[in-house]
């Protein structure tokens, strides 16, 4: 009797784990090294690495993943010096995905009426219904956004403001006060929406006014 | 010159209604957003009377035509085709119209009646996501490297609570590679190593927790052979069609027989970019237009330079949509834009002398220079500048070929149009507004070149004197208009709006009377235009309704004693309740009256006044439940009308239905279709004979029946197909029939080498006219190469 009741909790454990364990999103391709942090142990993620709920993907110098939701409908791509926290759940159908992104840059390009798109930063939530943008995190949080299509919703995690991002727009939050919208620079994000093949080129300016800029070869 | 107009109004209208040539043209439902189409015309007789097709088509809201020769078909298929890549990249209505040159050159377009103001339309469809279960990850072109060594994923999200999991097998080129892949809660993968050049097929069956067995579409995938390798990148095409026909009758040797090869590259290296074009043609003749065409060109950041064939678009007016051989060049920064062409709009040809005698004339080089400076973000507010310079060269015909004792037959003409445009964005592009304007300077006769001030007859107060400025312009008492006026300028302007799911085309063109440009000499002068087109979809896509109206008119400069007018109205609408079924109906008026009061003492003046009106009802049906044979069934009905409001001499009618059923079978590789088409023609007229009016009706039906069947082999390698038609006419006209076999296939040989050879029959009987029976063979043969 007590056999089968340790085999029955064996297998209510099993079956918790495996629901705990379902997999949300694909790597589709990996490019230098990218840690992926899956139960606090460390991989090196390849292409058509499995993303379970709580996977860190961690890219380092030189390095980018594409990562496609389980559903089909979302890709981001998690540029060079950056942390992200994939998680997603499974609601009426369709998946909720809602990330957290601690440090560095990411494109992601969303289908509408797929479930929730929401991504966390330190200090705001950005929630999307079917656009293109580019998120930007900083050492100290602050949090640039850029919408490259649609319209992106920002929202500060201490005082609430919060604003909608239009296409063409880009906002800069430090997480509390006035979200500062301005519009992209002509030019800014030209080299950037295009073929994998090119080269991204994203040009970034911070509060201190200093300009940074990323540069990344995809092939 | 009132009959004259109406003369050629009627003439107009009565050509394709009595024409040998009879055409059907089965419109689309929708053009899906981002995918091209292909557009048909068949010919139900007279296919042999045919000299060629011409599709003029452009995105609803857009004042000129694209036009491109459709592809001839055979006497067994008479079909003339044209794949419209064009349509993938519109996001508004694809509006076109067929214009069909017989040999003995009459043109007859559809629709027959003022088709460049009431085309035929295509509403656009933006599909929702498909969702059959099995969702394909990875290979995504836009993400994933498809090389000897790539990676499958495939999502069972959407039934990831349906599915057995240790059901599911994966079979990769036939094999089961389930070992091989990793199976997750939500999705597969299977990397997929050293696999040869070619096409790779893989799909996924498993078994529902009820027990039923479920499987994938078979996806397939082309891993392109590396071999030799350039030091650039560089993909292309190649292709090489042959046809021939022979005709089997007593009288009638109408054989015939044609080549052609397209050669297309594309490549780049670091910040060099190229592309070019070679086509080449049996039917190319000094005594014709080129039908040969190449082009070469070179983009490097900030500068393009093309050389060859190519059809640069400065501004409506002043070049656009037509093809200029020679040098162009474009330099492009982001708020500067400069663009040059400098070639020959046609080449010169020579006439027909016989024996001192000119039968026929010829035709002058005509060069072009055309220039454009652009100013401003393309996304947000550009204005721009320009002008055209057209002048047909004097010194390249030979003087017998257009100069006829002292008299000529043709005439050498200059012509310069300069205009300015701009265009306002707003809204990420949602609202967008723009004008452009553009003025003439056009002789008709250069011949004799400028004359000085002191010349002029009449007293015209010219600043400048002429001979000062030959260089630039022409100017004589050739001059048309003698002095530019309003008369000269043509301006467009426009407004699309998109919001939510309505987009909203509106347009008003206002071309004066005596606004030439050889450049854009398709443009219809002394007209006024004003375009409304407003499409909106709802209830998650499933409905699309479609409303619009042109409104033209003449005597733009009020100079005329009447004014003709021109009213299009179009309504569609289609719904679809899910995605098996579909019902669409659309109504179509117009009417072309000139305004003219008849003098009733006077029986020979007579008003023009035609209506036309049609409506369209189709629905159809995908049958899962036939097992192993899902079919798609579909019913269209059409009925219209075009009468002589003014006069009463004519009233025809027509009524056609057609049925169609699209079989696509389970369990073999063969897929069918069945299609019955029945048309009733009532041609009613009134003859007036002397004092006598004669009200003659002409009853007639055509019955068609369409079946063909098509197998797909060796993983869509070989697919052979057979078809067979047959058309006969019976009523008031001639009993009339005619049977058509095809078959053919084409055969993938390796991956991107693709052949196909197709050979048809066709006999036609005429019982009231034994001796115009005859048969007639065709043979179509193409090799493609993609590389």
């Amino acid at each position: 009797m007590k056999k089968k009741i340790f085999i029955l909790i064996l297998m209510f454990i099993f079956a918790i784990s495996l629901i705990a364990q379902e997999s949300v999103g694909i790597t589709l391709k990996v490019k230098g090294d990218v840690i992926l942090t899956h139960e606090e142990e460390n991989f090196k993620a390849q292409n058509g690495s499995e993303l379970v709920n709580n996977d860190v993907l961690e890219s380092k110098t030189e390095s980018f993943a594409v990562v496609k939701f389980i559903d089909g409908s979302s890709v981001i791509k998690l540029f060079p010096n950056s942390i992200l926290t994939i998680n997603a759940e499974k609601t009426n159908g369709k998946l909720n995905k809602r990330s957290t992104m601690k440090l560095g840059e990411l494109w992601a390009k969303v289908t509408k009426n797929t479930g929730d798109f929401i991504i966390d930063t330190p200090t705001t939530v950005v929630s999307v219904k079917g656009t293109r943008f580019v998120l930007s995190v900083s050492e100290n949080g602050f949090t640039d956004l850029y919408t490259l299509e649609g319209v992106v919703n920002i929202k500060n995690k201490k005082d609430d403001n919060e604003a909608d991002v239009g296409a063409g727009q880009k906002a800069h939050s430090t997480g509390e006060n006035e979200i500062i919208l301005s519009v992209i620079e002509d030019g800014e994000m030209d080299d950037y929406d295009v073929s994998l093949t090119e080269i991204l080129n994203i040009n970034l300016k911070n509060d201190a006014g200093e300009k940074r800029s990323i540069k990344i070869e995809l092939e | 010159m009132k009959k004259v107009f109406i003369f050629t109004f009627l003439l107009f209208i009565l050509v394709p209604l009595f024409s040998e040539i009879i055409f059907n043209h089965e419109q689309p439902l929708n053009l899906v957003r981002g995918k091209r189409i292909i557009l048909d015309l068949e010919i139900r007789e007279g296919f042999s009377d045919v000299e060629k097709v011409t599709i003029f088509f452009r995105q609803a809201g857009e004042t000129a035509y694209s036009e491109k020769e459709m592809e001839a078909g055979s006497e067994s298929n008479p079909n003339y085709s044209s794949i419209m890549s064009e349509f993938a990249g519109y996001s508004s209505n694809a509006e076109y119209y067929f214009e069909v040159q017989s040999k003995a050159g009459n043109i007859i377009t559809y629709p027959s009646i003022q088709p460049e103001m009431n085309p035929l339309r295509i509403s656009v469809y933006t599909p929702q996501n498909e969702n059959n279960g099995f969702v394909l990850l990875s290979p995504d072109a836009a993400y994933s490297d498809v090389t000897e060594n790539f990676l499958i994923a495939i999502s069972i999200f959407a039934i990831s609570d349906e599915i057995e999991h240790n059901s599911i097998k994966l079979f990769f080129d036939g094999k089961d590679v389930t070992s091989e892949s990793k199976i997750f809660t939500n999705a597969l993968t299977y990397q997929a190593s050293n696999v040869k050049p070619g096409r790779h097929s893989y799909y996924v069956k498993a078994n529902l927790i009820g027990g039923s067995a479920i499987e994938s579409v078979h996806w397939i995938t082309s891993v392109a052979d590396r071999g030799f390798e350039l030091p650039m990148d560089l993909t292309g095409r190649a292709l090489l069609s042959m046809r021939y026909m022979n005709t089997s009758h007593n009288t009638l040797d109408d054989s015939d027989k044609s080549a052609n090869f397209l050669l297309s590259l594309k490549g780049s290296h670091e910040w060099l970019r190229f592309k070019s074009k070679l086509y080449l043609s049996s039917l190319e003749t000094s005594s014709a237009q080129a039908v040969n065409k190449y082009s070469l060109a070179f983009y490097i950041p900030h500068f393009d330079l093309t050389i060859g064939d190519h059809a640069p678009k400065m501004n409506s007016f002043l070049l656009s949509c037509k093809n200029v051989q020679g040098i162009h060049t474009k330099l492009d920064f982001k708020s500067f834009r400069l663009l040059f062409t400098h070639g020959n709009l046609k080449r010169s040809v020579d006439g027909k002398v016989i024996q001192d005698t000119l039968i026929s004339s010829g035709t002058f080089k005509q060069k072009n220079n055309s220039l454009r400076l652009e100013f401003g973000n393309p996304q947000k507010f550009v204005m721009g500048f320009g002008f055209a310079k057209n002048k047909d060269d004097i010194g390249s015909l030979d003087e017998q070929y257009y100069n006829l004792n002292d008299s000529l037959s043709i005439s050498p003409k200059d012509n310069l149009v300069f205009g300015t445009d701009f265009r306002l964005s707003l809204m990420n592009q949602r609202l967008v507004v723009g004008s452009e304007v553009a003025m003439s300077l056009f002789n008709e006769n250069i011949i004799d070149g400028a004359i000085s001030l002191d010349d002029f007859e009449e007293d015209i107060n010219l600043p400048i004197d002429p001979l000062d400025f030959e260089n630039i312009f022409v100017i004589n008492e050739s001059m048309v208009p003698y002095k530019p006026g309003m008369a000269s300028i043509a301006l467009k302007s426009y407004l699309r709006l998109f919001f939510y799911r309505n987009l909203l085309n509106i347009s008003l063109t206002k071309i004066g009377s005596s606004f030439n440009s050889l450049s854009t000499n398709y443009l219809q002068k002394d007209a006024m235009i004003i375009s409304f087109n407003d499409n909106l979809m709802l209830m998650n896509n499933r409905l699309a309704l479609n409303f619009g109206f042109n409104l033209s008119s003449d005597n733009v400069g009020n100079t005329k004693d009447n004014t003709s007018t021109s009213t299009a109205i179009f309504t569609q609408a289609m719904y679809k309740p899910n995605d098996e079924m579909y019902f669409n109906i659309n109504i179509n008026t117009s009417g072309s009256e000139d305004g003219f009061v008849p003098d009733e003492d006077d029986p020979v003046s007579t008003a023009v006044d035609i209506r036309s009106t049609m409506i369209g009802f189709g629905t159809g049906y995908y049958m899962k439940q036939i097992s192993n044979a899902p079919t798609r069934l579909s019913l269209n009905f059409s009925n219209s009308l075009n009468k002589d409001d003014a006069n009463s001499t004519f009233e025809y009618q027509r009524n056609n239905i057609t049925l169609s059923a699209k079989t696509a079978f389970e369990q073999l590789p063969l897929t069918t279709l069945f299609s019955y088409t029945f048309t009733l023609n009532d041609n009613s007229q009134i003859v007036k004979q002397d004092t006598l009016t004669i009200f003659v009706k002409e009853a007639s039906n055509y019955n068609s029946i369409f079946m063909r069947g098509e197998l797909d082999l060796m993983e869509s390698q070989l697919r052979p197909y057979l078809d067979f038609r047959f058309n006969f006419f019976k009523g008031d006209i001639d009993s009339q029939a005619a049977q058509m076999f095809n078959i053919g296939t084409s055969y993938e040989i390796m991956s991107n080498s693709l052949i196909s050879a197709d050979a048809g029959f066709k006999m036609y009987q005429n019982a009231e006219d034994p001796d115009s029976d005859y048969s007639r063979f065709n043979f179509k043969m193409k090799i493609s190469q993609k590389f």
